[in-house]
């Protein structure tokens, strides 16, 4: 069921992916500062495919995670993810908390991420259906982790973005 | 009802009551009660602010792989007087002179004069699933917005409002 559900899920990433590519003379910001780089010299990470055309990065982490990437590089720049936790973990407050840790690490901008691990810290609803911390790195127009609870597993959803 | 929020209440001036209306009858007209802005217009002193204070976070070179091309040359001044040990004022005058000589617009689609033009970012995640499709389309029809970006191009509904 874990696996249909994450399935699901990345597939639903897909479908909400248009093509967003764009005249780089256009856009403000480098349209290749995210690339498939990003992700190949992570250790963390035992496989990614990286859809250039729509950014989209699928990742399986060296301990078995499935996240889901969307990133903006023109008008704004950014990032969308989506990591499933699944039930042998979701009801483990402290595994539930070193998953998120994890996906903070691993797609936060190095100068970011004690401040952000300081807010992760007062992420107290983890255990809640749903949950929602809003992150106080200046310069962002948002930052936020969520998570969402369904039966048999839980998605976090890490977002940010400047302009 | 329709309810606008900002997710910095220090974004609220920049929002016109002209702005207001028209984004008050667009929700009137889609039936959202509630929307967050998270992001508006600023000067070109403030992104010259933003910009010295981003260099000084994550470092020239980082910053320069961030942007494009017209961001790069206002990063250019920023190393330039940095080395002739110039002073902070000096620095940000000096990198907001060039942000206008450049166009603003090409720095960020965020810098403008607010009595011409009101920018908007909205949090998609502040309407309802079910009414995007509707809201896009009332945006993408309304006459008053001069430029609209949506997902997945972008991280949130993005408004260009002539004033």
């Amino acid at each position: 069921m874990y696996r249909i559900y994450a399935f699901s899920v990345l597939l639903g990433l897909q479908l909400l992916c248009g093509d967003i590519t764009f005249a780089s003379e256009e856009c403000v910001f480098d349209k290749n500062y995210y690339s498939e780089k990003t992700y190949t010299t992570n250790t963390d990470i035992k496989s990614v495919v990286w859809q250039d055309k729509y950014k989209v990065a699928k990742i399986l982490t060296q301990k078995g995670d499935l996240i889901a990437v969307q990133h903006w590089a023109c008008t704004h720049l950014g990032l969308q993810a989506i990591m499933l936790i699944s039930n042998a973990d979701m009801d483990n407050e402290n595994a539930a908390r070193g998953k998120v840790r994890g996906l903070v690490k691993m797609l936060v901008r190095q100068a970011d991420f004690d401040e952000v691990i300081v807010a992760l810290g007062k992420m107290k609803c983890l255990q809640d259906k749903e949950c929602k911390i809003n992150i106080p790195v200046k310069g962002y127009s948002e930052f936020y982790i969520q998570s969402d609870r369904q039966q048999e597993s839980m998605t976090i959803l890490l977002k940010y973005y400047l302009n | 009802m329709a309810n606008i929020q900002f997710l910095n209440h220090k974004d609220s001036p920049n929002v016109s009551a002209h702005s207001r209306k028209i984004l008050q009858e667009i929700m009137k007209k889609v039936g959202v009660t509630k929307i967050i802005i998270t992001s508006t217009a600023r000067t070109t002193a403030d992104q010259a602010r933003i910009m010295y204070e981003n260099i000084e976070k994550y470092g020239a070179d980082e910053q320069k792989r961030l942007y494009g091309g017209y961001g790069d040359k206002v990063i250019d001044v920023y190393i330039a007087l940095k080395e002739k040990k110039k002073s902070r004022g000096e620095i940000v005058t000096a990198m907001q002179n060039k942000i206008m000589t450049l166009g603003p617009g090409k720095v960020s689609s965020h810098v403008a004069d607010f009595k011409k033009m009101n920018v908007v970012d909205i949090a998609p995640s502040s309407i309802p699933k079910a009414f995007h499709t509707m809201f896009e389309k009332t945006v993408e029809s309304d006459k008053r917005i001069s430029r609209f970006f949506k997902p997945p191009k972008d991280p949130a509904y993005h408004l260009e409002i002539i004033q």
